[in-house]
């Protein structure tokens, strides 16, 4: 060995960084691949370039005192998210395709954590530029704090592997009670999440009179007290003052050294780290097993339909919900997915639900008039992109089975509909049911609520099936911070693009019913409910034909899905 | 499963005697600039097992996959017992089944709903007979209630294959099916071949196992880097390709592909006497 670390260790990082710029290279190759890719690395640039070029004209900083608490206190969210990421990948995390060659090749256990460690740093400066830029605003010294954001977001991944090795070693002989003690706590965070949102809800117009924290919250909402100066957090935050300090250096005399100190106690992190007394083997490849399996999950589109069925949920009937048919069929397929997968996904979607409400009432309280018809709407929104997120059963689930779905003998409109229609239903029937109670315990259930819920089905399998026939035409399975990354951000934005046109085009359609109505009433005299009443069935009418074009489109792409080149 | 299971002769749906059960005439595939398929024509006929063999990456799934109407066709034609599969695409599928090398089957459905499911599919009537014969064929009995993602390799290709079955073919088109069978399932599966032939249906047979293809397929289709090498009876091949009396299908193969050295008789280079279109 010479130097810092395996050499073949580090031929081995080389080469799978020039293999990932390969296959960047290789997305670019097809028309579709290099559109989409560039959309999204303008998009990447033009996100990366805003914040820069506000620090750049930026008039107002913060004092350095300020700008150090609010740094202990991001350093402390941080570790906080850096130490449960811990729990979750104990041992040495190595990808399953190297972890067996790895461990069976004659290097060290420290050689391996450095080159663990070394992989990391890479993805830590991606994510120390991205952090960096958007909090070097307001320092006192931009270039200095991204300088120096960029050397902490180094350390995180360090403190984050100690822990994990560390934090194995000890469950090794604390296994049952460290799984029970996790598993309680999270039970206990769900609980108090749930009680905060139904607190904050019932307490909205007054949150002094909510019991516990309601106080403290309505001195901090009302600008009384400045919760970052808390004695408490201050306390909290105290190992993190060299960080925070070099961060908000305003002059490079003050950064150095505590740049020079942060950088030595990196480098000790670092060696503490490699040198850590704990096989980590056995950890490792259960580790490593762990996560291939979520990768795969997150692949096949994360949510509730990523997740694997527990076996007793095999004897539960599935209903036949649309029928004995081959459209049916098709859709109770689905159907077993939403039933014997999304138990605890429905729960988190109630949660979500009851807290976008929570929003929506916050974003339109103040007005009863703008609260009937607002938050109704709100809550349509919100709710449509989260639950077609969380609840997600779609084609995502099912690109290695694409060449079997493609032999069936069915035509490809009828797959498609049929595929999306349970999620579909389901996510409708939650947020129909949400509006419709929200209404009835507001006393605001007036005709606009019906028209609401009457729209929602269509607005929903719009979005649906406009997110998988986009899919489907660039089908990217992304994790993030993977490959892949910017073409899926380019699909994403041509998906916004294409709803947009449609909504314009739905608009358009509209005012071409209203216009003659409009006309009629304006110049020749009439209720102004008549133009109401032709913009609420040309709505109608509008979504419902937008719904049949994006069958009939979503038909044609997945006919023309080539499951050779179309892997994700 | 085993062979005294064995239930009558499955019933498959009758096809006029002259038509073929499938047809391709120069099927062809580009892949960023390299040929993966080059016009290749073939028929199979009803009741016949054809069995496509070649190194890897010759083209075998992908031409499977074409015939199946998995891949779009970019060149040439194919008709499953008369229907196109692109003009008449769901009418073609109706008569065909398709096993890939690695069935991923549901992971919410169980065995039996995965049969269900299948029959609804096809619009099948009186299935369940068969389905419960298909399970015990393919030794899947104890595993009815099993979910898709708790099988092995092997259950999953047993499953593939009942599912398949069910579905009455007039062409079955099966991809390595006995990959990740036991010794009882190969035999098994073997059996089940033969018999679906018998029952009249065409059999399309891809596999690196050519003691497999030696035994059921009374033709043989030889692919080599997308093209067609050879397509003729195991007679055929021997007195074309110059091997001897009793030669084996793998040394004719390896004539054929010139993979390997020369088998101990071979004759002069490859040729395709075709008795197929094209």
């Amino acid at each position: 060995m010479s130097g810092w670390g395996s050499p073949a260790l580090r031929l081995l990082l080389r080469l799978k960084l020039r293999g990932a710029w390969r296959r960047q290279l290789r997305r670019l190759r097809t028309p579709k691949g290099a559109f989409l890719s560039l959309l999204g690395a303008a998009l990447f640039v033009l996100w990366m370039a805003g914040p820069a070029f506000q620090a750049v004209r930026a008039s107002r900083t913060l004092a350095p005192e300020t700008a150090e608490l609010r740094v202990r206190a991001a350093g402390l969210l941080l570790g906080l998210i850096t130490l449960a990421g811990a729990l979750a990948h104990r041992g040495l995390f190595l990808h399953k395709s190297e972890i067996e060659r790895l461990f069976s090749a004659p290097l060290s256990r420290s050689d391996l954590v450095r080159y663990r460690l070394a992989s990391s740093a890479i993805r830590g400066a991606f994510g120390g530029l991205i952090l960096g830029l958007y909090s070097m605003r307001n320092m006192p010294s931009p270039a200095l704090a991204l300088a120096g954001v960029l050397l902490a977001m180094q350390s995180l991944p360090v403190v984050n592997q100690m822990a994990a090795i560390a934090l194995g070693g000890l469950e090794r002989k604390t296994a049952r009670f460290l799984r029970r003690a996790s598993g309680v706590l999270f039970a206990l965070l769900v609980a108090a999440f749930a009680l905060l949102v139904i607190g904050l809800n019932t307490h909205i117009g007054d949150l002094s009179s909510m019991p516990l924290l309601g106080p403290l919250l309505a001195s901090f909402v009302n600008g009384e007290q400045d919760p970052l100066a808390h004695p408490l957090l201050a306390r909290l935050t105290l190992p993190f003052v060299p960080w925070a300090r070099m961060i908000s250096a305003p002059s490079a005399a003050q950064f150095v050294p505590w740049f020079a100190v942060c950088l030595a106690l990196h480098a000790g992190l670092v060696e503490l780290c490699a040198r850590l007394p704990v096989d980590f083997r056995e950890l490792s490849l259960d580790t490593s097993d762990r996560v291939a399996a979520r990768i795969a999950r997150v692949r096949r589109g994360g949510g509730a339909a990523a997740t694997r069925p527990s076996a007793a949920s095999a004897r539960w009937p599935i209903p036949w919900l649309f029928g004995r048919t081959p459209l049916g069929a098709i859709a109770w397929r689905k159907c077993a997915g939403l039933v014997r997968k999304a138990q605890s996904a429905l729960w988190v979607a109630l949660l979500a639900l009851g807290f976008i409400t929570l929003m929506a009432h916050v974003l339109f309280g103040g007005d009863p008039e703008q609260a009937a018809l607002g938050t109704p709407i709100a809550i349509a929104v919100g709710g449509t992109f989260y639950l077609c997120s969380g609840l997600r059963f779609d084609f995502r689930e099912d690109l290695e089975r694409m060449d079997v779905i493609r032999a069936w003998p069915q035509p490809s409109w009828r797959v498609f509909l049929a595929t999306l229609l349970p999620e579909v239903v389901l996510v409708a029937l939650l947020l129909d049911a949400t509006v419709f109670m929200n209404a009835l315990l507001a006393g605001a259930l007036g005709w606009h609520v019906f028209v609401i819920l009457g729209a929602l089905p269509l607005v929903v399998f719009a979005w649906v099936a406009l997110d998988n026939g986009v899919f489907l035409f660039a089908p990217v399975r992304m994790v993030p911070g993977q490959e892949g990354m910017l073409l899926n951000v380019g699909r994403r934005l041509v998906q916004l693009s294409l709803l947009f046109l449609l909504v314009a085009g739905a608009a358009v359609a509209c005012f071409f019913v209203v216009g003659p109505v409009w006309l009629v009433v304006h110049y020749l005299g009439g209720s102004p409910e008549l133009v109401v009443r032709a913009v609420i069935p040309a709505v109608f009418v509008g979504l419902m034909g937008v719904d049949v074009l994006l069958v009939w489109l979503g038909g044609k792409v997945l006919r023309r899905f080539d499951v050779a080149r179309d892997k994700g | 499963m085993s062979p005294e299971t064995e239930p009558e002769r499955l019933p498959t749906r009758a096809a006029p005697a002259e038509l073929p059960a499938l047809l391709v005439e120069g099927l062809g595939r580009t892949y960023d600039g390299t040929r993966a398929l080059e016009g290749l024509s073939f028929d199979v006929r009803p009741g016949e097992v054809v069995g496509l063999v070649g190194p890897n990456g010759a083209g075998k799934t992908t031409a499977l996959r074409s015939i199946a109407g998995i891949l779009p066709i970019q060149e040439g034609r194919v008709a499953v017992a008369g229907h196109d599969i692109v003009h008449d695409e769901v009418a073609a599928k109706r008569q065909l089944a398709w096993v890939p090398d690695d069935p991923q089957p549901f992971d919410v459905l169980t065995v039996a709903e995965h049969l269900e499911f299948t029959a609804a599919l096809y619009e099948l009537a009186d299935w369940r007979a068969q389905a419960e014969e298909l399970l015990v064929r393919f030794e899947l009995v104890e595993k009815r209630s099993a979910l898709g993602g708790e099988l092995s390799r092997g259950m999953r290709q047993k499953l593939a294959c009942a599912c398949a079955w069910l579905s009455r073919p007039r062409l079955m088109l099966l991809d390595e099916p006995l990959s990740g069978l036991d010794p009882r399932g190969i035999r098994s599966a073997r059996e089940a071949i033969r018999h679906l032939a018998q029952s009249g249906s065409a059999v399309l047979l891809s596999s690196h196992q050519l003691e497999l293809i030696e035994s059921l397929a009374q033709r043989i289709l030889i692919l080599d880097r997308g093209r067609r090498v050879f397509l003729g009876t195991l007679a055929e091949a021997r007195a074309s390709l110059g091997g001897a009396q009793g030669s084996s299908l793998e040394e004719i193969f390896l004539a054929a592909t010139g993979s390997a050295e020369a088998p101990r008789s071979a004759g002069p280079a490859p040729t395709d006497p075709g008795p197929g279109p094209g």
